[in-house]
């Protein structure tokens, strides 16, 4: 049987109406990507170069509302672990320095630990970790 | 059966137009997102790749920071509610080891890879502006009389009256090990002849008198103190006269958008140095404070004399190893002028514990807050940079 058609019937403009708003979707998904791309290489470069700089500051100049504190207390007569947490740069970090007693015959040194982590937020991903050994002078 | 269908019908468009119009809100919903979100991440991404250029130019001329050489943090605000007429800075001055673009280094004729110039970075509090500039690095070769050198801007900056040249080598402490005091081998040969040099500018604007900064160089005293000592002026102010200016000139904006920046550092003790916009309990201003080392578990607290009204600190320096310079007098502190443009009182002498070298930095830090003009996005970054601790190759023998 021979059909005339001259338009179409409303399912299949339901139908392209479809599959343009998954195109539009898809495109739209594909910029988001790429921006969280982006975002991440930022995120890692920043969180490295603020993971190296914390290395050797344990009190870098923050705003007050940067949340940063000491967990527990440094002492630089006994063997310490200090662990620091707070956020710097726009990312959570957590710095743990671990050091012995002074060594007077190293002209009152101590030679401390520290690792930094630094996080996408409080519960994020972790972008970034530095450690290194640093001199603490007793002076 | 055949029917031919030439239009749709009224109820069809009705709905084909609705259910379009329902997917275009949703389109446009989403395309209003990402577009906001957009411009967010690009404003991010522009204001972290900013910080970072900020933060490795800051990095090369602060973590190469000559520690026996003078150095001067301000910070000043004169409160005039006319963004146009206020003059508001934090101001840091030093002097940094330079490598030679050519591969030679004038002051040691190519026989040490480093040299040495005054670097200032200021930030214009009233215009967001962050700026720095440097002296060319060849300013500092002395050579015999028969063989004057003349600087970029065509003065002639030093000869010597017996024949000698000399070097002003860099030697900033070796490690952290060690004190600054531990070697000053360098510096015997030729103070006693520079009599009679002329045109020789040395950025020493300290309050110490220049016998107690040479005292270690015994009779050699005088010759230092004729010569750095151009007609008319004096040590009782920080002013440099001829670097001063050369600076200035060499001052660049290198970044305009900073909303708040501040500066300083940790000395050997642990005690710190800021210069901003800092409230110390009464209010935020722009002053310099100095914390005392910190204890358990927080920053010490400011010292006496800089609750509110030091905006100068000066550490001494005679380009000389810091056991010339008087204990005493290792940091001063000043007061604003009236005017902004240099300090009228000096308000405390901090001996600051029993070693000289104690209020030098090891550890410099750095602040400041971007904002991006598209999006509206503001960022705090805050950078800390080591001291160099390298000592450069020994000079070469005396001609």
């Amino acid at each position: 049987m021979k059909r005339n058609r001259t338009g179409m019937t409303l399912i299949e403009v339901l139908a392209m109406l479809l599959l343009i708003s998954l195109g539009l979707a898809s495109v739209i998904g594909l910029v988001m990507w790429g921006q969280r791309l982006a975002a991440e290489a930022m995120a890692r470069h920043t969180a490295m170069s603020t993971a190296r700089s914390l290395l050797y500051d344990a009190h870098p100049l923050l705003r007050d509302d940067s949340g940063w504190i000491n967990v527990e207390s440094y002492s630089l007569s006994l063997p310490t672990r200090v662990t620091q947490t707070g956020f710097c740069n726009g990312y959570f970090v957590e710095r743990i320095e671990e050091a012995a007693v002074i060594d007077a015959a190293l002209d009152n040194v101590v030679r401390a630990q520290v690792q930094v982590r630094v996080f996408s937020g409080e519960s994020g991903k972790l972008l970034s970790t530095a450690q290194a050994t640093i001199l603490r002078s007793g002076e | 059966m055949s029917h031919p269908r030439h239009a749709f019908t009224l109820i069809e468009i009705l709905v084909a137009t609705a259910i379009g119009m329902l997917l275009v809100s949703l389109a446009w919903a989403g395309f209003s997102q990402v577009q906001q979100v957009t411009k967010r991440n690009a404003g991010l991404v522009r204001l972290h790749s900013e910080a970072a250029a900020i933060q490795q130019a800051l990095g090369e001329d602060l973590g190469s920071l000559m520690q026996t050489c003078q150095i001067r943090l301000r910070a000043f605000d004169d409160g005039v509610a006319d963004p146009a007429l206020r003059k508001a800075w934090v101001e840091f001055t030093a002097m940094r080891l330079v490598h030679d673009r050519k591969g030679v280094n004038t002051v040691t004729q190519g026989q040490a890879p480093t040299d040495q110039a005054w670097f200032r970075w200021r930030w214009d509090a009233a215009r967001g502006t962050l700026s720095r500039g440097i002296t060319p690095e060849d300013r500092f070769w002395c050579e015999p009389s028969d063989n004057p050198l003349y600087d970029k801007n065509g003065r002639q900056y030093g000869k010597m009256a017996d024949g000698h040249a000399w070097w002003l080598v860099a030697h900033p402490r070796r490690d952290r090990l060690r004190d600054l005091n531990d070697d000053d081998g360098r510096w015997q040969p030729v103070f006693a002849n520079l009599v009679s040099a002329q045109g020789w500018r040395v950025w020493d604007d300290t309050q110490a008198s220049v016998s107690a900064k040479l005292g270690a160089q015994g009779s050699q005293a005088t010759g230092l103190a004729a010569e750095a000592l151009p007609a008319g002026s004096s040590y009782a102010q920080p002013r440099t006269p001829g670097d001063e200016a050369v600076l200035q000139q060499a001052m660049g904006v290198v970044h305009r958008s900073i909303t708040d920046f501040r500066l300083g550092w940790v000395d050997r003790r642990a005690a710190s140095v800021e210069a901003g916009s800092i409230d110390t309990g009464s209010g935020a201003a722009f002053r310099v404070v100095r914390r005392a080392p910190y204890t358990s578990s927080a920053v010490g607290a400011v010292e006496t004399g800089f609750s509110s009204v030091v905006n100068t600190l000066l550490v001494d320096g005679a380009w000389l190893d810091a056991r010339v310079v008087a204990a005493a007098n290792t940091m001063t502190t000043y007061v604003a002028a009236a005017d902004g443009t240099d300090n009228t009182a000096t308000i405390a002498h901090l001996a600051n514990g029993s070693t000289a070298q104690s209020v030098r930095p090891v550890l410099m830090r750095v602040a400041f807050t971007l904002v991006d003009a598209d999006s509206g996005v503001a960022q705090d970054f805050s950078y800390s940079f080591p001291v160099a601790a390298l000592l450069p190759p020994p000079p070469p023998a005396k001609p």
